[in-house]
């Protein structure tokens, strides 16, 4: 076992150390995606707007809350974190199937995948940061020390997503069934997390159970820092991302040992 | 050195298989299902020294799975290999390209996915672009190219890998007959750079022509070498 853990962990040390295959990967990746259009990577900060506009709207007609601006903003940080998370889970299911050719050419560590996935959505993910940025100064909310928590949350969610889809992308190659099971979940946890709605609007009963949506934590350590709210709700969280991430851990340490071995096989 | 003692290699082929909800039914009841899987490679045991081998046989009889598994892409199920040294190869009939990406983007992934630093690959690119005589179409997605075109890119990027190990499979097949005797010519030269070639074919007098020892597979099984 000790030997699985040094292999599995030297393998995620070989990628942050020589990053050229997943950089490589990536901005290829995004030149090709946006390739010809006129706004590239923006346009999913644009699809974004565009869901947080009639989001916006709905609820301006229907709940006319209070302090408006401070509602657009939270909706605005929540959506575009969502669309980050999301997109890495259900791009993360076809990944190595991706890679089919390259894999049967060469013996390639597949966790450069796995970055190379993150890292590319990340970048994306950044391109809505002018807007939350012009928001935040919209809204109420004033610049505190608080704001530096996020580079935690971030780290802790990213920590946790690396895992997360390291166990998904494997899985989704030896098992067909996982990729429907991913999305389907997916789109389920839109609506199971506070993204569109507040912890507040829900009774203590709904807020007890929504400890144990991993998706919840995610949202509360990204969100909370850029909303200048940390309080017990933030290192809650924090703790239960951690215990997460163990929990994840050891779970991949299994399909390390089990399964990636064997994926060119199933590709 | 390439040593392999009693290996065995199963593909998996069944459906039935690798159905999720067919597991977890597994699980909880037992099930009568049989493995499903394919031997591609049976008892196969060998020792390369130095020298250029040829693998001769049909159609799936195991020649590019034992390539596979000397190139680390496949483990096999079972038996053991020891090799000392490092590896290049020209497997899979697309070589692992993109095809979106250009050529030249293609020839930078290759170099990149061999471990080849930054300023070493920039030299190696522009030596490379010449030898492929490939011209304008180098900066045209490779989705365009025609397979003897994919095959310049990459014969000659493979050339420019600095290894101990070459794993060729069915490397003529696609090349014109010009390219060929080019390609002959420059893989006996790179040879003497490279201690172990290994060849695959199911063309026996093209492998008898530059080879040093021959390795006859039928049905996943080594029959005879001489």
């Amino acid at each position: 076992m000790y030997i699985i853990l040094v292999n599995f962990l030297k393998d995620f040390l070989k990628c942050i150390s020589v990053p050229d295959i997943w950089v490589f990967f990536s901005h290829k990746k995004i030149a090709l995606k946006y390739k010809d259009t006129i706004l590239g990577p923006f346009w999913n900060v644009a699809s974004s707007v565009f869901l947080i506009s009639i989001l916006s709207l709905s609820f301006f007609i229907f709940l006319n809350p209070e302090n408006f601006t401070s509602f657009v903003y939270r909706l605005s940080i929540s959506v575009f974190f969502w669309i980050f998370v999301s997109t890495v889970l259900n791009e993360s299911t076809m990944i190595l199937e991706s890679k089919t050719d390259l894999l049967n050419e060469k013996r390639i560590n597949v966790k450069n995948f796995i970055f190379e996935n993150i890292y590319t959505n990340f970048i994306i993910f950044l391109h809505s940061f002018p807007i939350i940025f012009v928001l935040f100064f919209i809204s109420d909310f004033k610049l505190q020390l608080n704001i530096i928590f996020i580079f935690l949350g971030l780290i802790m969610v990213i920590i946790n997503l690396l895992l997360i889809s390291y166990l998904v992308s494997i899985l989704s190659v030896i098992y067909k069934d996982v990729k429907k099971i991913v999305e389907n979940l997916v789109y389920a946890f839109f609506f199971a997390t506070p993204i569109i709605w507040s912890e507040n609007m829900v009774s203590e009963k709904i807020q007890k159970i929504l400890i144990f949506n991993p998706f919840y934590h995610f949202v509360v350590l990204f969100r909370n820092p850029l909303m200048n709210n940390i309080d017990e709700k933030f290192y809650q969280s924090f703790f239960i991302c951690l215990l997460l991430i163990m929990v994840v851990f050891f779970i991949s340490l299994k399909i390390f040992k089990y399964f990636e071995s064997k994926i060119v096989l199933y590709l | 050195m390439i040593i392999l003692e009693n290996v065995f290699l199963n593909y998996p082929i069944s459906d039935k298989n690798l159905s999720l909800r067919r597991n977890i039914l597994k699980g909880i009841f037992g099930s009568n299902i049989k493995k499903n899987s394919i031997e591609a490679l049976k008892k196969i045991n060998l020792k390369l020294d130095k020298g250029i081998f040829g693998l001769y046989g049909e159609n799936g009889t195991g020649k590019t799975s034992l390539l596979k598994v000397i190139a680390g892409i496949y483990q096999p199920t079972s038996g053991n290999i020891e090799i000392s040294g490092s590896i290049s190869s020209m497997i899979n009939i697309n070589f692992g390209f993109n095809p979106d990406l250009t050529g030249i983007e293609n020839i930078e992934l290759r170099l990149i996915v061999e471990g080849i630093n930054k300023n070493h690959r920039k030299d190696l690119i522009d030596k490379i672009k010449t030898e492929t005589e490939l011209g304008e179409y180098l900066y045209l997605p490779i989705k365009t190219y025609s397979s003897g075109m994919k095959f310049r890119l990459a014969f000659f990027t493979a050339l420019h890998v600095e290894s101990d190990i070459l794993l060729l499979d069915e490397w003529i097949g696609t090349a014109d007959q010009k390219l060929r005797d080019k390609v002959d010519k420059l893989i006996l030269e790179k040879i003497t750079k490279t201690k172990i070639t290994l060849i695959a074919s199911h063309n026996l007098d093209r492998l008898k022509k530059i080879c040093n020892k021959i390795i006859y597979f039928e049905k996943g099984e080594i029959s005879k070498i001489t």
